[in-house]
């Protein structure tokens, strides 16, 4: 907390004491206060609806060109920097209300997410027969977590400054934060609640992210509490959202490792097929690694019948350097010659 | 992340082979000469058990890998004699009377001949060849069991049969009463296909024929074609093959995998009502499972023809034998034939022996000790047939079983090509 104190401190000293009026008003502008409130919540809410059911019918569909256009649609961007505008600035009230509009959204998008799903209907008996995009959004990793940071950063150096405002779409897209919330929506509406647990972490991981990285770059760009004994709150604020982006990153890590240690197999196992014969070539390979042990499964064509398979076993355990479960089907290669006149 | 390749038509063979490190690193090098390995049919869950007893051996490092087509592959090995494994566990007496009389065993020290002299009954497993002992009887199955789920028979007014006759009536009340199909039953096992039901007739036979025709059967003094054995594969063809009776039917029966095939008995809406498999099948039945008269499953012996006769019992197991003589193999085979060298597995559960030197009530959990009880006390008990038949007709029954399955051959034509193979 200190340490962090001690950064935002010299941060200040470094940067101009004070933005622009042109950059204050762009950030006050996110969300508007008093009449304008209520059309704009219901703006925000038809625009999270339309946007939450493109993303999941592209989803479904497996169309990356459409889940794309959802995140141009989704109006989330808006409230998460004011919320972050609303950290840095230690203003209570818009961070409240930033705050209960993203849960609103949240909420929204998830429910629409599996109203969509329920409406395409069709159930799912594997979790790898779930369309790719889909798919890709079940199992977030470090990465993830780079793309929010750099997104987050892009976001708060774009929002005060108008002339670069044509670069917000591209942040959208950068981190998806709709298509994330209708795969919650789709994946517990199918039963799968691992998967939909792992997309919504996905989601807060990239909430996080944006919040703490465009407050950085906010304070970088000089915005600070107009209050001096607001400062604390600041440092606290500031402090809690990195908590969060480091609590999401325990599980993103676990994520990677588990992909770098699939990865590694792979490779093991890759070679050592080579080694075992090298005729043979490899169709399809599914490996996984749990608890150290690895597990193998293998659709492998080669010429006439295979060479003796425990071999192959034990040569992906010397590798890999542990427990292997193996299992092979093997197709000869059998080629028929006919003609008929 | 796991999902099953799909079956793709023309696949040549399915193999599962499970490989696991065993005792003291995981690291050096396949080429350490020092590592004792140890070759045996055991994959999966059985394989952890068999690394978690070699585990506790601190002698040399020991390498353990299980192959689901272990007949195949181990023979290979001792063909080409280059992969050669210091320790083989053979499921079949007949493999190693081959081996014994190809001179391809090395006969115990006299440290590991004693431990077996002393603790085992060694009963079918006996290979003494002037002086010299060359298998330990390590793990015994008992296969005469019928599985079920006592609160579906319950809830459909079924009873656990006394007779051949009340097993018949209450298959055809389940087929025509019932959604549930009265049997699960598969014999697709790559190389071993067939074997499941070679473990029924051999049940029909004792208990049709009696023990003796089922020895002289074994022996080669009786035909298949002996009206004693073949009217036994017209009972199993009526009373589990034929239609409605068998879930999934014939085809099922040739593609499923053993070890998936009582899955049928554990779904929510059961597909079946009974699954005739041994007492090792309870490592494929689904995590947690209870065993017991008021748990997830339980089993009842098949019947005997006499009502409330205590049934014979078809017993078969797996043997250690020693190729080679290297001191710290020696110190293996040591440590397997002491009640140490069985503790992790019996701990763990899925495991009796013909052990005799360890108090069964102590040293087995949960239904093996049942299994275990089972062994001593039956009146009547013989070894899988089909272990015992030397190699080729044991794949010439094999092959016929599963082809006579399929429809690809009558009755008439199996029994007499079996004994053409018989008679050489």
């Amino acid at each position: 907390m200190t340490a962090l104190g001690t950064i935002t401190r010299w941060v200040e000293s470094i940067t101009p004491s004070t933005p622009d009026d042109d950059a204050r008003a762009a950030v006050d502008e996110l969300i508007p206060v008093g009449p304008e409130l209520g059309a704009y919540v219901r703006r925000f809410c038809a625009l999270i609806a339309l946007s939450a059911s493109i993303a999941s019918f592209g989803l479904l569909a497996d169309s990356g060109a459409v889940v794309i256009g959802a995140m141009l649609v989704a109006p989330l961007m808006t409230p998460i920097m004011g919320a972050a505008a609303a950290t840095v600035t230690a203003d209570n009230r818009r961070l409240l209300r930033a705050l209960a509009i993203i849960a609103l959204g949240t909420l929204l998008a998830i429910l629409v997410g599996g109203l969509m799903s329920m409406l395409a209907g069709g159930t799912v008996v594997d979790v790898r027969a779930l369309p790719q995009e889909i798919r890709s959004r079940t199992f977030p990793g470090l990465l993830d977590l780079g793309i929010a940071i750099s997104a987050g950063a892009a976001a708060g150096y774009v929002l005060p400054r108008r002339s670069a405002i044509s670069a917000l779409p591209g942040v959208g897209i950068a981190v998806a934060l709709v298509p994330p919330l209708a795969t919650v929506g789709i994946t517990a509406e199918l039963g799968l609640s691992s998967e939909a647990r792992n997309a919504l972490l996905l989601f807060v991981t990239n909430l996080a992210a944006i919040v703490f990285a465009a407050g950085i770059v906010l304070l970088l760009s000089g915005f600070r509490p107009e209050v001096r004994t607001s400062r604390s709150v600041l440092h606290r604020r500031l402090a809690l959202t990195l908590v969060l982006v480091l609590l999401v990153a325990i599980p993103l890590t676990l994520h990677t490792q588990s992909v770098l240690g699939d990865q590694r197999l792979q490779n093991a196992v890759v070679r050592s097929v080579e080694v075992w014969d090298d005729e043979v070539r490899i169709v399809e390979s599914e490996v996984d690694v749990a608890g150290g042990r690895a597990t193998v499964e293998l659709l492998l064509v080669g010429p006439g019948q295979p060479r003796a398979v425990w071999a192959l076993a034990e040569e992906i355990r010397g590798r890999f350097g542990g427990p292997v479960d193996l299992r092979v089907l093997y197709q000869g290669n059998e080629v028929f010659v006919v003609s008929a006149r | 992340m796991k999902r099953r390749l799909a079956g793709l038509a023309g696949v040549a063979g399915v193999v599962a082979v499970v490989a696991l490190i065993a005792s003291c690193s995981g690291s050096s090098s396949d080429g350490d000469t020092d590592a004792v390995t140890v070759f045996g049919p055991w994959v999966g869950a059985d394989a952890d058990a068999m690394a978690d007893v070699l585990d506790g051996f601190d002698g040399a490092e020991v390498r353990y890998t299980g192959s689901g087509d272990f007949v195949t592959d181990f023979d290979v090995r001792i063909g080409s004699g280059l992969d050669r494994p210091d320790v083989a566990l053979v499921p079949q007496p007949a493999i190693i009377d081959e081996l014994i009389a190809s001179g391809d065993l090395v006969p115990f020290s006299d440290e590991v001949a004693s431990a077996v002299a002393d603790g085992f009954a060694p009963g079918s497993w006996d290979r003494t060849e002037d002086g010299f002992v060359y298998v330990l009887p390590y793990r015994s199955n008992v296969k005469s069991l019928v599985w079920y789920r006592p609160e579906v028979f319950a809830a459909n007014g079924w009873a656990v049969p006394a007779s051949m006759d009340e097993l018949e009536a209450l298959v055809t009340e389940i087929q025509s009463g019932s959604v549930i199909v009265p049997w699960c039953f598969s014999i697709f096992a790559g190389g071993e296909t067939g074997w499941p039901a070679t473990d029924w007739i051999e049940d029909l036979v004792l208990r049709e024929s009696g023990p003796e025709v089922y020895d002289q059967w074994v022996d080669g003094e009786i035909d298949f074609s002996d009206p004693r054995i073949q009217r036994v594969f017209e009972t199993f063809d009526r009373l589990v093959l034929a239609q409605g009776r068998v879930l999934g039917g014939r085809s099922d029966v040739l593609e499923v995998e053993v070890a998936r095939a009582g899955d049928g008995l554990f779904t929510t809406e059961p597909g079946c009502a009974m699954f005739k498999q041994a007492s090792f099948a309870t490592t494929w039945f689904p995590d947690g499972t209870s065993i017991s008269p008021g748990g997830d499953v339980d089993f009842f012996i098949l019947p005997d023809e006499e009502p409330d006769a205590t049934p014979p019992l078809l017993v078969a197991g797996t043997g250690a034998v020693q190729l080679s003589a290297r001191p710290e193999v020696d110190e293996m085979m040591a440590y397997l034939a002491s009640p140490e060298g069985a503790d992790a597995w019996a701990s763990r559960g899925g495991y009796v022996s013909a052990r005799t030197d360890v108090d069964p009530d102590r040293y087995y959990r949960g239904v093996d000790a049942r299994f275990s009880a089972l062994l001593q006390n039956a009146p009547v008990t013989r070894f899988d047939a089909s272990d015992q038949f030397d190699s080729t007709l044991r794949e010439a029954v094999l092959d016929g079983i599963t082809a006579w399955i399929a429809g690809r051959v009558t009755l008439d034509e199996l029994l007499a090509s079996l004994d053409e193979v018989a008679a050489g």
